[in-house]
């Protein structure tokens, strides 16, 4: 039986920001999630962390523990936990995981990372996501979209 | 009269292969029958009247949740879709192609208490998907689902923004000009996600089962959901291959 590092995720209070979704997960909703995936794929937990801001941003301390973990798999509750402060998913952290694990899955957003191909699948949509988030909350792709719609509004 | 996507952000537009859209329909038939343990005769009948298979409008609509996760586990509707109206698809989301993971089914039996409310899609999604509504039965009149065109879903915009109490006057723009869609079966109604749509009762003697699914460029801007969750990638160019395979190596290294 494989065993595995689960990540839980501490959402930030307030409404979570997806529409048409009342309230973020628990820590308990969470693990009992991580533990059901688990229990379908043979594996169990290890040990849990959670995972919060400061722990990510900080980094050191979640890639010791990355390193010193005796898994064979990490499971995420969601990729959120890979989100630097500037927005962006950790494309690097997520490259490291690879390094360190065979497993990586992430429950919320079903992905599974298996093999190199599954990594570079993934890898690839997470660098446009990035691309496009950080063009989106540009100033000057603001301004040009801005430009655009007025040019087509006089057309 | 004829709509046009660009001015009136909606359009009803020809299967480019209507065979495989006869077979995609057959699969949804045959996929239905099979929850229902009945036994299929004609297509077009089967459909018309599924609602003669449920006794109360609970039971429909957990057929419908039971079917939309048999049609997401088996059959690819993403890929074949796409391809059924390509001509069409193509010039609006070009040839790096994301789709929705799972295509929603909505049935809507005669007289089903629960229409879908107005509502618009955009925002939350992004102002750049294509929504492909796409029956599997004739719909007209009340069968059908309404749009209000891009000039419309404007007006009660702003009718919104300075009335924001006023329900019946917002109602009344709604009446006004809301169109439903004449949609036969070999046809889908493409509409932009800032249109405002919905449906009301069905008030005909046979049941709509729709399915409706959204497309976006994969470097057009993100809405609120979670493109990981929402979207799965449908094609790429070879150019974006090259490109998406330079950063890959230059972000990992």
């Amino acid at each position: 039986m494989k065993q595995y590092l689960g990540v839980l995720h501490k959402f930030s209070e307030g409404p979570y920001p997806e529409p048409g979704i009342k309230r973020a997960p628990t820590l308990e909703d969470q693990k009992k999630a991580l533990n059901i995936f688990l229990r379908n794929c043979n594996g169990q937990l290890l040990k849990e962390l959670v995972l919060d801001d400061e722990l990510i941003t900080s980094q050191s301390g979640f890639d010791n523990i990355v390193r010193n973990s005796m898994s064979d798999g990490i499971i995420f509750f969601s990729i959120e936990s890979l989100r630097k402060a500037n927005a962006l998913i950790d494309i690097k952290l997520l490259g490291r995981l690879h390094k360190t694990f065979d497993n990586i899955f992430m429950i919320l957003e079903s992905i599974s990372i298996t093999s190199r191909f599954e990594f570079e699948a993934i890898a690839s949509r997470i660098i446009v996501n990035n691309e496009c988030a950080q063009r989106d909350s540009s100033e000057n792709w603001r301004h040009l979209i801005q430009k655009l719609a007025v040019s087509l509004d006089t057309k | 009269m004829k709509h046009s996507f660009q001015t009136d952000g909606f359009e009803i537009v020809q299967a480019d292969d209507l065979s495989a859209l006869t077979h995609l329909r057959k699969q949804v038939r045959d996929l239905s029958f099979k929850l229902l343990g009945k036994t299929p005769s004609e297509v077009d009948r089967d459909l018309n009247f599924l609602h003669e298979c449920f006794e109360s409008p609970e039971a429909a609509n957990k057929f419908r949740l039971k079917l939309t996760t048999n049609i997401s586990e088996q059959i690819d509707s993403g890929q074949l879709i796409y391809e059924i109206f390509k001509s069409h698809l193509e010039p609006l989301v070009g040839f790096d192609v994301l789709v929705q993971q799972t295509p929603n089914i909505v049935f809507q039996p005669p007289e089903y208490p629960v229409p879908t409310e107005l509502h618009r899609d955009a925002p939350a999604n992004s102002p750049y998907e294509v929504i492909v509504w796409l029956p599997f039965v004739d719909c007209f009149q009340t069968k059908s689902m309404y749009v209000l065109n891009r000039h419309y879903s404007q007006k009660a915009i702003e009718y919104f923004s300075s009335h924001p109490n006023d329900k019946k006057g917002f109602d009344e723009i709604l009446l006004e000009h809301a169109e439903l869609m004449e949609v036969p079966f070999g046809s889908a109604l493409l509409f932009w996600s800032g249109l405002f749509h919905g449906s009301i009762i069905n008030k005909e003697n046979e049941s709509r089962l729709s399915l409706n699914i959204r497309y976006k460029n994969l470097f057009s801007p993100l809405g609120l959901k979670d493109p990981l969750r929402y979207f799965k990638i449908l094609k790429t160019s070879p150019l974006t291959n090259l490109g998406l395979d330079f950063q890959l190596r230059e972000q990992l290294e």
